[in-house]
C-alpha cells in the first residue's frame, strides 16, 4: 500500500514537473519574440531598411523617454491620460450597469426604449466627438464623456441580458421566503451577473482608451493622444511611437487590475 | 377548520396565439399534520397548482385560504422546495440557510443559532461554512429543506423534490424528509409522477388528469401504510393492490388522451 502510495506520489510529481517546464518554455518564447521585435526594428531602422524618419527606432525612443522623463513633462501627459480613462471606464460602466438595472426594474421602461438602444449601440461613438466637445466645452470634461459614452450602451445590453437570464427558480425561492423585488434583484439577480460584469469590464478598458485618445485629438491640449497628434503634425514619429508604448504600458496595467478584480470578487470552484 | 382550502380554483396561461387551460375547477382541502400528494404526468398543471398555493402566482379563478393564527405574522407560511435544490452558488451552506432570517429582517443572533442547530438536524452542521458546489446531490437537498424549515412553515409545498436525485439517494431523503415532517409536525403538499413516492410519502393522493389539470380521482392510503416510514411502506404486502389500483386509473387517463 505504502509503495504504491509512493509510485503515485513519483508520478504526480512528474506531472507537476512537466507542467513547469512546459511554463517555462513559454515564458522563453514570449522573452525571444520581444526581443526579437525590438533589435529587428533597431536593426531595420539602422541598415536603412526602413525609413528611420517614419519608423524611428527603439534607441531613439529610449533617448526621448529619458529626456522626457528628465524634465518631468511626460508625467503630466501620463497623468492627464490615465485619469480621464478611469474616470471615463468608471463612469461607462457604473452608469451602464445602473441603466441595465432600470430596464430591469420595468419591463415596459425596457419595451419602449429598446429601438433607440439598438440604434445608439450601432452608432459610431466617436463621431459625436465633436458634438461632445461643443457641447461641453473642449476640456477633459468632454473627454471623459466621450471615454464614457463609449461603453455605456454596450455595457447597458450585455448586462441587461445577464439579469434576464437567470433562472427564474431562484426568483421563485426568494419569493416563497417573503422576498420583494428589490431583494431580489440584490439576493439573486445582481451577484448572479458578476461574471458578465467582469468581462464587461475587460472590454471596457480597451473602449475607454479609444474614446480618450480621440477625444485627445480632437481638444488637443494635453495628454498621449495630444502627443501622437502633435508628433503627427510635426513629424516627429519618435514622439508618435513613444507615446504608443506608453499607451500600451499602462492599457495592459489597467487590465491586470480589473483581472485582479476579478480574482478578488468571482470565488473558484474547489 | 382545515389548514388549506384550495376552493373552485382554475387557471388559464395566455400567449398570443393560445390559451392554455393548466388547472380547471380544482378542489381539497389539506388537514394539520397531513400528507397529500398530487399525482399526475407531466405537463397535468402540478407546478403551477403549486404557485398558486404559495402565492407567487394569482389564479385566474378561485381562491387559496390558510389557517391564520396571527394576521400581523409577517412571515411566510408556507415553504417552498423545488425540483432542484436551488442553492445560491456564491453563498455558503449557512448563509443559505439564513436567507429566510435574512429577508424577513430577523437576521441575528438567535437566528444563526437556530440556523445551526438545524443543519445539526438534517446533518449538515459539520459543512455549514462549505459552499453547495462541494456538496453531493442529497446533501444540497438536505441543505435546502433546512433553508424552508428554518421559517418554521405550517406547511410544506415540495414540487418533485427527489426527481432529480439518483435512486439510493431519493429513497434515504424520503425517509428523511417524511420523518422531520412528523417530528416539527408539518403538514405537506408533495407534486409527483411518480406512483411508487407519492404511496409512500402520503396519507391522501389526489390523481390529476392533464389538458386541462383536473381532479380524477382521490385515493386515500390505508391506514396501517401512514404510520411507516417511506421505505418500509414500498415493502409492505399492501403496497403493490393500492400501486396497481391508481396503475389502472393512470393508464386510463392516457388512453382518454385524444392524441
Ligand atoms: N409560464 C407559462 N406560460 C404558458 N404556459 C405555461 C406556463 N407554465 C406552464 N404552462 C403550461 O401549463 C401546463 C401545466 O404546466 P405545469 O404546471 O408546469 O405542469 P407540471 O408541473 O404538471 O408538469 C403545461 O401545458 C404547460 O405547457
Ligand atoms: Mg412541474
Amino acid at each position: 500500500m505504502n509503495k504504491k502510495n509512493q509510485t503515485d506520489q513519483k508520478l504526480h510529481e512528474a506531472y507537476v514537473k512537466k507542467l513547469k517546464i512546459e511554463k517555462r518554455w513559454i515564458r522563453i518564447w514570449q522573452l525571444v519574440i520581444f526581443i526579437a521585435f525590438f533589435s529587428l526594428w533597431e536593426l531595420a531602422s539602422k541598415l536603412k531598411w526602413i525609413d528611420p524618419l517614419l519608423f524611428s527606432s527603439p534607441s531613439k525612443v529610449w533617448n526621448l523617454f529619458i529626456d522626457k522623463a528628465s524634465d518631468g513633462s511626460l508625467w503630466v501627459h501620463i497623468n492627464v491620460t490615465v485619469l480621464e480613462t478611469i474616470a471615463g471606464f468608471l463612469i461607462g460602466t457604473l452608469a451602464g450597469i445602473l441603466l441595465a438595472a432600470l430596464l430591469w426594474w420595468s419591463t415596459s421602461f425596457s419595451k419602449v426604449i429598446d429601438p433607440y438602444l439598438v440604434i445608439l449601440n450601432a452608432m459610431p461613438k466617436v463621431a459625436l466627438g465633436p458634438i461632445i466637445i461643443v457641447a461641453l466645452g473642449p476640456g477633459y470634461v468632454a473627454i471623459i464623456a466621450m471615454g464614457a459614452i463609449i461603453s455605456v450602451i454596450i455595457t447597458t445590453l450585455v448586462v441587461y441580458s445577464a439579469f434576464q437570464e437567470i433562472d427564474q427558480n431562484y426568483i421563485k425561492v426568494l419569493k416563497s421566503l417573503g422576498a420583494s423585488k428589490a431583494v431580489c434583484f440584490k439576493e439573486a439577480i445582481f451577484p448572479a451577473s458578476f461574471p458578465t460584469m467582469i468581462s464587461s469590464l475587460k472590454v471596457n478598458v480597451g473602449l475607454s482608451w479609444v474614446g480618450i485618445i480621440v477625444g485627445e485629438f480632437l481638444v488637443s491640449k494635453q495628454g498621449l493622444g495630444y502627443l501622437i497628434i502633435y508628433g503627427f503634425q510635426v513629424f516627429d514619429f519618435t514622439l508618435v511611437l513613444f507615446s504608443l508604448l506608453v499607451i500600451a504600458i499602462f492599457a495592459a496595467i489597467m487590465y491586470q487590475l480589473v483581472e485582479q478584480l476579478e480574482k478578488r470578487l468571482i470565488r473558484t470552484p474547489k | 377548520m382545515s389548514l388549506l382550502t384550495v376552493n373552485h380554483l382554475s387557471h388559464h396561461y395566455h400567449s398570443k396565439a393560445d390559451y392554455t387551460i393548466a388547472l380547471d375547477n380544482i378542489n381539497f382541502t389539506l388537514e394539520h399534520g397531513e400528507f397529500v400528494s398530487i399525482l399526475g404526468p407531466s405537463g397535468c398543471g402540478k407546478t403551477t397548482l403549486l404557485s398558486i398555493v404559495a402565492g407567487l402566482i394569482k389564479p385566474t379563478k378561485g381562491t387559496i385560504s390558510l389557517v391564520e393564527e396571527d394576521p400581523s405574522y409577517k412571515i411566510p407560511q408556507m415553504g417552498y422546495m423545488l425540483q432542484q435544490d436551488y442553492l445560491f452558488p456564491w453563498k455558503s451552506i449557512k448563509d443559505n440557510v439564513l436567507l429566510g432570517p435574512k429577508i424577513s429582517k430577523r437576521l441575528n443572533e438567535e437566528s444563526t443559532k437556530r440556523a445551526l442547530e438545524i443543519l445539526k438536524e438534517v446533518g449538515l452542521d459539520n459543512i455549514a461554512d462549505a459552499y453547495p458546489d462541494e456538496l453531493s446531490g442529497g446533501m444540497r437537498q438536505r441543505a435546502a429543506l433546512a433553508r424552508t424549515l428554518i421559517n418554521d412553515p405550517k406547511l410544506l409545498l415540495l414540487d418533485e423534490p427527489f426527481s432529480a436525485l439518483d435512486f439510493q439517494t431519493k429513497l434515504r431523503l424520503e425517509d428523511f424528509v417524511s420523518q422531520m415532517l412528523k417530528q416539527y409536525e408539518k403538514a405537506a403538499l408533495l407534486v409527483t409522477h411518480d406512483i411508487s413516492e407519492a404511496i409512500a410519502m402520503s396519507d391522501r393522493i389526489i390523481l390529476l388528469k392533464a389538458r386541462p389539470g383536473k381532479i380524477k380521482q382521490v385515493f386515500t392510503v390505508n391506514e396501517e401504510l401512514r404510520h411507516l416510514p417511506p421505505f418500509q411502506t414500498r415493502q409492505h404486502p399492501s403496497f403493490p393492490s393500492i400501486f396497481d389500483a391508481i396503475w389502472k386509473e393512470m393508464s386510463a387517463l392516457e388512453q382518454e388522451e385524444p392524441n
